[in-house]
């Protein structure tokens, strides 16, 4: 397991699994313990014994204890155990509980990767049933277009009813004022639009230039409706964008066929994890050792429980990406990955603010709605302006630019008053810190 | 680029709008959107306002005057960087203010390496004196760079010159405008390293501080009493706060030859006399009023107890301002005879608890293991009193080295104690904590065994059982975490499994026995770890 304490503990759903997990973490609480390449097992007595399985290439657990949590505190305890006593745990054979579960996830994830190589690999079938497959696929596809151009009229409808009656009063609206037509679009399968109606009610209360985002923001979406209707005119690849913001969601076939297909070293730049209403979501950014390719890759979860991939900042993994079809690929879909070994990074982007900058209007350009973009700007140095306690980043001609983070002082420690290359996610009009390159080491300076 | 017409329209709503619509922003993206003229106006204003808000985010521009300095580059550094592995487990030790941290501080000391840079805020944010002064050297250039860029890090400078034995040179400074607890430690060095500049500190604002303040100031004089202290000394017992003099006091007694020494000499003489083999005692049956300048309780509580009334406190209060060894001169007995002779006069208590206190003013160490030893043959002797439950448990950190060793090691082979004898308990717990550290082998493999075998024993019914021997072992792993002997603590950290159900039920006195002891082994854990990753 190359895991370490804390990173394990990060991959708890909760503190007290995260509590409970550190307690088992002691080999009295196991009648039985071992580990082979593959995978990590021990059997632990609760309030019967249970079984515990760690895959150890992904850290997934397996348990067979009634608990809805995962991973549970005895699939933690047993990867914590690991960590803290190496020694208690003695390789061997995998017992047949152990070997069945291994045998039966490898068979899944060929399967899936099958599925992936070969998308259209389904059994033959008759011309006819292919034919009459079409075009219920079709007659789906029209429908829920029907349904999504009705929920884009009543969008368009609130949106001109705003205007007329004014922005004034939006201040003091309640939630429900909002939340009514997302939840309207998410009726008419177009998730993409309802999450930015959301997001409209924070903006609001959220400083005194409120009007000003919002009103721009209203705008955006009506420029994507306008957009969706008129998609015919579209630039193929802006016309997959535009798909793809009002709601409609690419297969994982469409994307290994269609997509980009970047197979790299990654180095994991960083992971913010958002909460929005049961669900966790996570942006994962990634730059190719090779390529010197940005990524964005994304994952959702239920609250609760733990996200399918884990990804730890500082890490690399060898991985083949497949990039989503579009105007500025950026967002990906994960392949097949393994570890790969620690190694130098040499991280690639702009030398000026100015550079990082026009990097950015040209990819808004080529694709208007987009809001977050990965910002690696070499040989700047971390400033903190005494008077408000605010930060930046200057580079050498002199330009600067704001940058928020939680451990910015250890920024400015690693830079010690000398150019170095700053990671961050760029947010439409602010920089969060990610973390800083130093001497072909990343240190992550994220979230945790 | 003006958006303040857009908004205005916006914000006002095209309904209450009459005439023409002006949502111009003086910007290219105008020309953009002025075909949209058939639209209907709210459907125009959204168009326009979404070009122009994706304009403006496109067209951001960098600051060029942030009104910010870059910071003068930090010196190049002259220790290397201690191992990668350490780092991260460093951050999280400070996070947490782990007790394993002065060890591994003192341990990259030693090896002559430094914190790495990403260690450093988490530990400039110690703050323990103690700690900071081993932090300061590890911290590096970097460390000392980036404590000049946030207020409460400026104690690295401080420490930094504490290390070579000087005073800050802003030290006049502080000492007119610090807060109490940096004066008084900017005094408690300034008594070391100038004694004739502190006096003079203390002098010039004796005057004007308050009385809490000034028996702060007072008690720094304890550190490098000299002869020249005693006329300020003589003077403070004269103030008008009896805090203050109640210091000053037992400080003048320190000093052989003072005034104050031979007055009290002389007080105590009239009240003890040893002929034939006999000690008597008289406790005075008056209070001389001059007495109590020197800072005597004119008028202690009435007590009925043994030893504890007014005449038995003026005796303990006199004897306790003489050095015990005059005793020892005048009578020409050992301490032990001493106590075997006050033991026969009905004033024992008195005695013993007067030389204890005499022995700890005067460091006395000759004095403290017979004295400790006469409070355990108190505890097995007499049934547990008042009196006894406070006699001083300070008197073990005073024995010497070697002697306390050997105590310890006694204790810990002999731990069959009934919980019930709280004064042995209790020594026996004082011992074994206080025995010297950082244990050798020997020491940590008797503690060890001990360890061991009490755990095997251990059930609910001689945790709960008061009539059941046992010493108390759990109140010793913390001290043994950072004690035992770096060569074992490998062995020690291997679990200590309690059985901790009996007869079909939990107990949870031994649930939270077994915490403690996993908690143990965490730790020792850790430091094996430390050990390994930071070669002494």
């Amino acid at each position: 397991m190359r895991l370490t304490s804390d990173q394990v503990i990060a991959l708890a759903p909760d503190a007290s699994s995260a509590k409970a997990g550190k307690q088992l973490a002691n080999t009295r609480h196991w009648k039985t313990l071992g580990q082979s390449e593959a995978a990590l097992w021990g059997e632990c007595q609760g309030s019967a014994l249970y079984q515990v399985r760690v895959d150890q290439m992904t850290n997934e657990a397996s348990c067979s204890c009634p608990s809805r949590k995962f991973p549970c505190k005895h699939g933690l305890g047993l990867m914590l155990l690991t960590i803290t006593d190496p020694t208690s745990i003695p390789t061997g054979e995998a017992p047949e509980w152990v070997a069945s579960w291994l045998t039966k996830r490898a068979a899944t994830k060929a399967k899936q990767e099958a599925k992936l190589e070969a998308p259209t690999s389904d059994a033959p079938v008759d011309e006819a049933t292919a034919a009459k497959r079409a075009k219920d696929q079709a007659k789906r596809a029209t429908q829920r277009e029907t349904e999504m151009l009705k929920g884009l009229d009543r969008l368009d409808l609130w949106l001109g009813d705003l205007m007329r009656n004014g922005l004034a009063e939006a201040e003091k609206k309640p939630r429900a004022f909002w939340e009514t037509p997302a939840a309207q679009l998410v009726d008419s399968k177009a998730p993409g639009l309802a999450l930015r109606v959301r997001q409209l009610a924070e903006i609001p209360h959220s400083g005194a230039d409120w009007p000003e985002r919002l009103v721009g923001d209203l705008g955006r979406l009506a420029l994507l409706t306008t957009a969706y209707r008129r998609a015919d005119a579209l630039d193929p690849a802006l016309r997959d964008d535009v798909r793809q913001l009002v709601g409609w969601t690419l297969s994982a076939e469409e994307v290994v066929a269609r997509g980009e297909r970047v197979a790299d070293d990654w180095l994991i730049l960083g992971a913010i994890t958002d909460e929005e209403g049961k669900l966790r979501t996570q942006r994962v950014w990634l730059q190719g050792a090779e390529t010197h390719r940005n990524a964005m890759l994304t994952q959702v979860t239920p609250i609760n429980s733990a996200f399918a991939e884990t990804f730890t900042p500082g890490d690399w993994m060898t991985a083949e990406l497949f990039f989503r079809p579009g105007a500025y690929a950026l967002r990906a879909n994960l392949g097949k990955r393994s570890d790969a070994l620690q190694r130098a990074s040499s991280l690639m982007g702009p030398d000026t603010i100015e550079g990082f900058l026009t990097d950015l209007s040209s990819g808004l350009a080529r694709q208007p709605w987009l809001d977050r973009l990965p910002c690696v700007l070499r040989v700047v140095v971390p400033i903190h302006r005494e008077a408000d306690g605010d930060w930046f980043l200057r580079d050498a001609s002199g330009a600067a630019l704001p940058i928020y983070g939680r451990r910015n002082w250890t920024l400015l420690a690693l830079s010690g008053g000398y150019p170095l290359t700053v990671v961050g996610e760029w947010d439409r009009d602010h920089l969060t810190l990610l973390g800083a390159e130093l001497d072909g080491v990343y240190y992550p300076l994220g979230e945790r | 680029m003006r958006m303040e017409k857009l908004v205005a329209v916006a914000l006002v709503g095209t309904a209450r709008h009459h005439g023409l619509l002006d949502t111009t922003t003086d910007a290219p993206v105008d020309d953009l959107t002025a075909p949209l003229t058939d639209a209907e106006p709210e459907r125009a204003l959204l168009l326009r306002a979404g070009a122009a808000a994706i304009y403006r985010q496109a067209g951001r521009i960098a600051d060029l005057a942030i009104g910010a300095p870059t910071p003068t580059p930090a010196p190049a550094e002259t220790r290397p960087v201690c191992a990668p592995g350490v780092a991260t487990l460093l951050r999280q030790m400070f996070k947490e203010g782990n007790v394993l941290l002065p060890e591994a501080i003192d341990r990259l000391n030693h090896a002559g390496v430094r914190l790495p840079f990403d260690a450093l805020p988490e530990a400039l944010a110690t703050q323990d004196d103690a700690m900071r002064a081993r932090l300061a050297p590890a911290l590096g250039e970097r460390g000392r760079w980036l404590s000049h860029h946030v207020a409460s890090w400026n104690w690295v400078e401080g420490a930094l010159i504490e290390a070579k034995g000087e005073l800050p040179p802003d030290a006049d400074a502080t000492w007119q405008e610090g807060n109490l607890k940096s004066r008084v430690a900017l005094l408690r060095r300034a008594r070391i390293t100038d004694p004739d500049l502190a006096r003079g500190w203390v002098a010039s604002v004796w005057k004007q501080e308050k009385a809490e303040t000034r028996s702060e100031l007072i008690a720094c004089y304890e550190v490098n009493l000299t002869a020249d202290d005693e006329p300020f000394l003589e003077a403070a017992l004269n103030d008008r706060a009896a805090s203050v003099r109640e210091i000053a006091a037992p400080l003048l007694a320190r000093l052989p030859g003072s005034a104050f020494a031979t007055r009290a000499c002389e007080r105590a003489d009239a009240m003890l006399s040893y002929t034939n083999g006999v000690l008597d005692a008289k406790p005075p049956r008056d209070f001389k009023p001059e007495w109590a300048r020197d800072g005597m309780t004119p008028k202690p509580e009435k007590s009925n107890e043994k030893g504890a009334g007014p005449r038995a406190t003026w005796l303990a209060e006199s004897v306790a301002l003489v050095h015990p060894a005059h005793w020892q001169e005048r009578f020409g007995l050992t301490p032990d005879e001493l106590i075997a002779a006050a033991e026969k006069t009905d004033w024992s208590y008195a005695l013993c608890n007067g030389w204890n206190q005499a022995a700890r003013t005067h460091q006395a160490t000759a004095w403290m293991l017979p004295l400790w030893d006469w409070g355990r043959l108190l505890a097995e002797g007499e049934s547990y009193t008042y009196r006894t439950n406070h006699y001083s448990n300070a008197l073990f950190a005073g024995i010497p080295a070697d002697e306390r060793r050997r105590i310890a090691i006694e204790m810990l082979t002999s731990d069959q104690i009934t919980t019930s004898d709280h004064l042995r308990k209790r020594q026996w717990e004082e011992a074994v904590n206080g025995a010297p550290t950082p244990w050798d082998d020997e020491f940590s493999d008797a503690y060890l065994t001990g360890l061991r075998a009490f755990t095997a024993r251990l059930t609910p019914d001689l945790l709960e059982n008061p009539q059941r021997p046992a010493a108390p072992w759990l109140e010793t792993l913390e001290v043994a975490e950072t004690a035992l002997a770096p060569s074992r603590v490998a062995a020690a950290g291997v679990s200590y499994p309690l059985a901790l159900v009996e007869e079909g039920k939990h107990s949870w006195r031994l649930i939270s026995a077994q915490r403690q002891l996993d908690d143990f082994t965490n730790t020792l854990r850790l430091r094996q770890h430390l050990l390994e990753e930071i070669p002494g």
